[in-house]
């Protein structure tokens, strides 16, 4: 299990934290997604393999939030 | 056969947005069904409702409502506590993971959803209630309600117990806070007055007249936050309320030294903090009948397009904090009787550092109990935060009337027929003392050397008596004996002949010629006690 951190802009709300939390979780290869609105942090707990392409297009595909940092 | 003409599949669906100069303007996308074929319509409309009309007038044909739930493919809900987009896609997700959904659309704004069901089987009320309640929304069945929609509420019997029994907590903290006005005279503010006396003030004023004003605000400050906040922590709702108090300490204590400096008050207008008053009222009206769940939603809570969020959030966030801070450190203008005493001593220190002591000293007594509001608002939870939230927007919507009436007052308007009635019966019901008691024309001035004297002398609960009648074109000698004055009752105000007296104790006196017939109203600068002269002819 690896841990990787993904900055978000866009949070605002309690909403927006179970909101990329719960987009986290339902990604294949993740077990575990915290997110923190101050920090604008996403944390995801994953196994080896994780298509961040397909988080990142998730997370952004309401044009609310931005990763602005897709990890390869 | 075919029973209907014509089937027009609701959605909520927005597929373009387009932005002008003027207004957001919305392009609809209908899906209908005609001989059985499908179809899709684009209308360009205000509202959802008003492209569903438009197409059905362009199609002559009746718009077949309510579909049989058996039959219907889509379900409209309504979803109380959205707040933002963000709410929408959770709303959206969590719906749409429920068996025999297949596809969610939400409007925040409108706390709609509409659901397009796969299959016949459609998942129960509780289902959706279960999927979304621990975010902090609700969802009810589509209420129809054409015009007015999503802004009037419909109250339970639940709602109406417990609003039933804030209204009793309320007046009976009303009758308490009226045994507060009998206080004695010993808490007079006078020059050698020492810092722990001004935090005892402090915690009087914050516990009776200043609540009115300051507390009003707060508990709209909570319910607002409420609405914008949902399942954040304790901890985090209750932030604000330490930056609204660091606010007033920090403004209080330094304008306190300033004015001490100055030697005069950095008031501002009376027709400004009238102005203000009413604005304060105004948004503790919306707030109280949101917060009793008689409206949806604060309509004076800005909601921002979609679009907008992300260019404003990376700061937003860093500003909300200043806000509070902000709204704190302007209550000291708000005109609160004790406040605006206090002030008057500091002012009379002639000392930054006394004067800065005695607003600071004052500010910090006022805390414990603003605190506490904070706290009870954020650190309750359930049926208790329940009761408080009623009991509040009972609260703020009983002082939202009572500031409206004195901001009134302040810009020279006669008070509220509605709150002078129910003041007028109090007042009756009480039996005040002394001779203008409720005395409607009030007490003819005698004509002495030429001049109409008119005696009143002012006590803690107001001033006797408060009616007058005096002639037109002659002199009026107005000799004001100060007997109790303290608080709201040290700054007279009166609007239309552009004066404003601080009253001392003894004799103060205030002349003028009466130029046309009908009425001077006055009244104390926090526009709590009034009167008049009546002029005729």
């Amino acid at each position: 299990m690896k841990t990787t951190m993904l900055t978000i802009t866009g949070m605002h709300c309690a909403s927006c934290k179970t909101l990329l939390e719960d987009i986290g979780a339902d990604t294949k290869g993740v077990s575990a997604a915290v997110a923190d609105v101050e920090e604008g942090t996403l944390t995801v707990t994953h196994g080896d393999t994780v298509d961040w392409s397909a988080l990142a297009e998730e997370i952004e595909a309401d044009g609310i939030y931005r990763v602005t940092n897709i990890p390869k | 056969m075919r029973s209907l003409p014509l089937v027009l599949f609701v959605w909520d669906s927005v597929n373009i947005r387009v932005m002008t100069s003027e207004k957001e303007q919305t392009i609809y996308r209908i899906p209908f069904e005609r001989d059985g074929k499908h179809f899709f319509a684009t209308v360009e409309a205000d509202s959802q409702e008003q492209a569903v009309e438009k197409l059905r007038q362009q199609l002559k044909t009746e718009l077949p409502v309510p579909q049989k739930e058996t039959h219907s493919r889509t379900l409209r809900l309504t979803v109380q506590g959205t707040h933002c987009a963000s709410c929408e896609v959770l709303i959206e997700r969590k719906f749409k993971k429920l068996p025999g959904v297949e596809a969610a659309n939400v409007n925040y704004r409108t706390g709609t959803a509409v659901i397009t069901l796969s299959g016949k089987k459609r998942p129960s009320m509780d289902a959706f209630n279960v999927a979304v309640n621990d975010q902090g929304y609700h969802v009810q069945a589509w209420t129809d309600t054409p015009g007015i929609k999503g802004f009037f509420r419909k109250w339970s019997a639940r709602d109406r117990r417990e609003l039933g029994a804030a209204l009793l907590v309320l007046f009976g903290i009303y009758l308490i806070l009226q045994q507060f006005d009998l206080l004695p005279n010993g808490f007079a503010i006078a020059e050698g007055i020492t810092l722990p006396a001004i935090f005892v003030i402090g915690l009087v004023a914050a516990g009776s007249s200043c609540l009115a004003v300051v507390g009003g605000l707060l508990l709209s400050m909570s319910g607002t936050m409420r609405q914008t906040s949902i399942e954040s922590s304790a901890w985090k709702r209750f932030e604000p309320h330490i930056l609204f108090n660091a606010g007033r300490l920090v403004s209080y204590t330094l304008l306190g030294g300033l004015i001490a400096l100055l030697g005069r008050a950095i008031g501002i207008s009376t027709t400004a903090s009238g102005a203000l008053m009413v604005l304060a009222a105004a948004f503790m009206l919306l707030t109280g009948l949101s917060m009793l769940n008689i409206i949806g939603r604060n309509p004076l809570l800005i909601s921002i397009p979609k679009s907008w969020q992300n260019a404003l959030q990376e700061g937003s966030r860093k500003k909300s904090g200043s806000v509070h801070f902000g709204i704190g450190a302007a209550t000291f203008f708000l005109p609160c009787g004790f406040t605006q005493a206090m002030q008057l001593h500091a002012m009379m220190t002639g000392s930054f550092v006394a004067g800065a002591a005695a607003m600071g000293v004052f500010a910090l007594g006022t805390m414990p109990a603003l605190l506490g509001i904070g706290a009870m608002s954020a650190f309750s939870r359930g049926t208790p935060y329940r009761f408080f939230l009623k009991f509040a927007g009972a609260a703020v919507l009983a002082l939202g009337l009572f500031n409206a009436n004195n901001g009134m007052t302040l810009l020279g308007a006669p008070p509220l027929a509605l709150a002078a009635s129910v003041r007028g019966a109090l007042v009756s019901a009480e039996g005040t003392k002394g001779p203008g008691g409720s005395g409607a024309v009030g007490i003819a001035a005698e004509l002495v050397d030429g001049k109409q004297i008119a005696e009143m002398s002012v006590y803690f609960r107001g001033y006797e008596p408060s009616q007058f009648t005096v002639k037109k074109g002659t002199p009026v000698e107005w000799q004001i004996e100060g007997v109790e004055t303290f608080g709201c009752t040290s700054d007279l105000v009166v609007p239309k002949l552009k004066i404003r007296k601080a009253i001392t104790n003894g004799k103060n006196v205030i002349t003028f010629t009466p130029k046309e017939a009908g009425t001077i109203p006055f009244s104390f600068s926090m526009g709590m006690y009034r009167g008049q002269f009546t002029v005729v002819n």
